[in-house]
């Protein structure tokens, strides 16, 4: 599938290594991360070969931000420069559309940046049952070593800040901001289920560039095992929006799809304590402890121990100088 | 319970377009002064209200109080009055007059109102920020308008105090939506994007949406009017804008459908 996609290449010229810095995955995603998932998926759709990295050079990135593109000397920032940049020297998904359609995917852009994106921040950031469970917790275990300990909070702070000043201000409760948010939200993903319609995809059966971004804000709502889920049960409850992110996941990422699956089925074995170093903090636990009353015990009087030097001169000293010197 | 809303939905479908004025009570509509106070971003939020009520055949009456901004419960511009209702916003307001029965899009199918919102946010995402970076964060245009007219009406040491908060509350929503790291240039192309995706989305017809106007056709006469003809310290908006044919055609055709037969809507 993805290699007939490549057919409409637009510049078929020297293929250079491009190096894709971006969130790690999860639950069946490629990327948990909107931006990073719309890179990704985009490449993937049009088969093109990303060099993808996650942990990598994290001491030069530490705000932790992604994704990163790099293409020879490019760097680029942001996922849409990385899309432009894919469309214009690789392969362009909408090249076989007119320019009203091209027109619509970047209104539909604006859509999801205004009327959803506010919602999927408070979902991740904001709710503080989410950020405690799942939000915090992963993005700790995603990330290297010191940064786990403040990016995660500077994420929440960056997002809470901007769903504030984009949907709130001080005319309203923290209470309204959430429904107007959520409901925002749902408004939006209710339009984009009529739009869609039974088709396969937004501009019928071939993808473009707009179900790579419309997948990528669905999927990670759609997949994440969140603990408080109002607009989750709002997606799943519209049958199309979800169908059409299964279609992608299966199409395009296929292997992903079953390395979840595969996990989610042996997990409930280990799920309560899922901590790799399960054995090592048990045994560090008891010889620290044991140590530790043993210590007190000591210190305090309740064991004596008393120490005879009766034969001590049954040790033996053997060094045998000459040879340790050549 | 159900015989008003039976008897509302009666009345909703016998009007077939709000043809005749709906809203029996007073309804006001309050803004800054349009001479010497109002700037860009607002005076294109209270020209689309006041287009989209002129659409709906709705009379109002137009209030200029230099402390607009100050009465309004979320201080955005304009609000409008309705008995003891005050709402404000393009949004909220037409929200609430299709909840009394005065819509333009409810004959729309769900595929074209998902376009319809959809392009509705592109407007206000690019257009919107646009005329907001311009206002606020072009050194030149900050200095030599911006602040001279958001501080007219006060006295010395507000007339310095409150424009400077302002920038600051303009630059925190800016970066809050990712623009304040963008040079001017860039701001150009965005809403040269935005202008070519209208454009495209227009083509020749009369209106976005079938043959009649809608909320959508509102705001973007009010933010290409006013690209076009509010005075900056540069022109490349209105050229921008003027690359456009039929956009062009299309602000002439409902400037002189809804604000040429007079009334309280004669901007300048």
């Amino acid at each position: 599938m993805a290699a007939s996609m490549d057919s409409n290449g637009v510049n078929d010229g020297p293929r250079k290594a491009m190096d894709f810095d971006c969130w790690k995955g999860d639950w069946g995603l490629p990327s948990v991360d909107v931006k990073c998932l719309n890179v990704l998926t985009y490449a993937q759709i049009a088969g093109i070969n990303l060099k993808v990295h996650k942990n990598r050079f994290w001491w030069r990135n530490l705000t932790a931000h992604f994704p990163i593109f790099q293409a020879a000397e490019d760097v680029l920032r942001s996922d849409t420069e990385a899309i432009q940049y894919l469309k214009e020297n690789q392969a362009n998904l909408d090249g076989d559309l007119t320019d009203q359609q091209r027109a619509d995917i970047l209104a539909f852009k604006a859509l999801m940046e205004e009327k959803y994106l506010p919602g999927l921040l408070h979902v991740w950031w904001v709710d503080a049952k989410n950020f405690v469970e799942l939000t915090r917790p992963w993005y700790a275990k995603a990330l290297h070593f010191p940064l786990n300990y403040f990016v995660p909070g500077q994420l929440k702070r960056a997002a809470e800040s901007r769903v504030d000043i984009i949907r709130g201000g001080d005319h309203m409760e923290p209470q309204e901001v959430t429904s107007r948010v959520y409901s925002d939200a749902k408004e939006c993903l209710n339009l984009l289920s009529e739009r869609l319609g039974d088709e396969d995809f937004f501009f019928g059966p071939v993808p473009t560039s707009l179900d790579a971004l419309i997948f990528s804000y669905l999927a990670p709502l759609l997949r994440a095992p969140l603990p408080s889920n109002q607009l989750q049960t709002h997606l799943k409850a519209t049958d199309n929006l979800c169908r059409f992110c299964t279609r992608i996941l299966l199409r395009y990422f296929p292997d992903e799809l079953q390395d979840s699956e595969a996990n989610s089925s042996k997990k409930p074995t280990d799920d309560l304590f899922d901590d790799p170093h399960k054995r090592r903090n048990q045994v560090l636990f008891a010889v620290v402890a044991l140590t530790a009353m043993a210590s007190y015990a000591f210190l305090s009087g309740l064991v004596r121990v008393q120490i005879k030097d009766s034969d001590s001169s049954g040790i033996e000293l053997d060094y045998d100088d000459g040879e340790e010197g050549q | 319970m159900a015989t008003p809303l039976v008897r509302q939905a009666a009345e909703i479908h016998n009007r077939s377009r709000g043809d005749q004025p709906i809203i029996a009570e007073y309804l006001e509509l309050y803004q800054q002064n349009e001479v010497d106070q109002i700037l860009l971003p607002e005076q294109t939020q209270c020209l689309a209200v006041k287009t989209f009520l002129h659409m709906c055949n709705v009379k109002f009456h137009l209030k200029m109080r230099s402390n607009a901004e100050q009465m309004s419960p979320s201080k955005g511009l304009p609000f409008i009055k309705m008995g003891p209702q005050i709402i404000s916003e393009f949004e909220p307001i037409v929200e609430h007059l299709s909840l009394k029965g005065v819509s333009l899009s409810g004959e729309l199918s769900g595929s074209q109102r998902a376009l319809l919102k959809a392009y509705m946010s592109l407007t206000v995402n690019r257009l919107h920020l646009a005329e907001l970076y311009i206002t606020w964060c072009d050194k030149l245009t900050v200095e030599e308008i911006t602040k001279i007219r958001y501080g007219s009406p006060y006295s010395w040491p507000l007339t310095r105090i409150l424009p400077w908060l302002k920038q600051q509350e303009v630059g925190r929503y800016l970066e809050a939506q990712g623009w304040n790291n963008k040079t001017i240039d860039q701001v150009y192309t965005e809403v040269d994007m935005c202008c070519k995706a209208l454009s495209d989305k227009l083509e020749d017809q009369y209106y976005f949406f079938l043959d009649r106007p809608t909320e959508l056709d509102a705001l973007v006469f009010a933010h290409l009017y006013n690209l076009l003809t509010t005075e900056l310290t540069s022109a490349k908006l209105a050229d921008i804008v003027k690359k456009y044919d039929n956009l062009m055609r299309f602000c002439e055709r409902i400037r002189q459908r809804y604000f040429l037969e007079g009334e309280d809507g004669e901007d300048g």
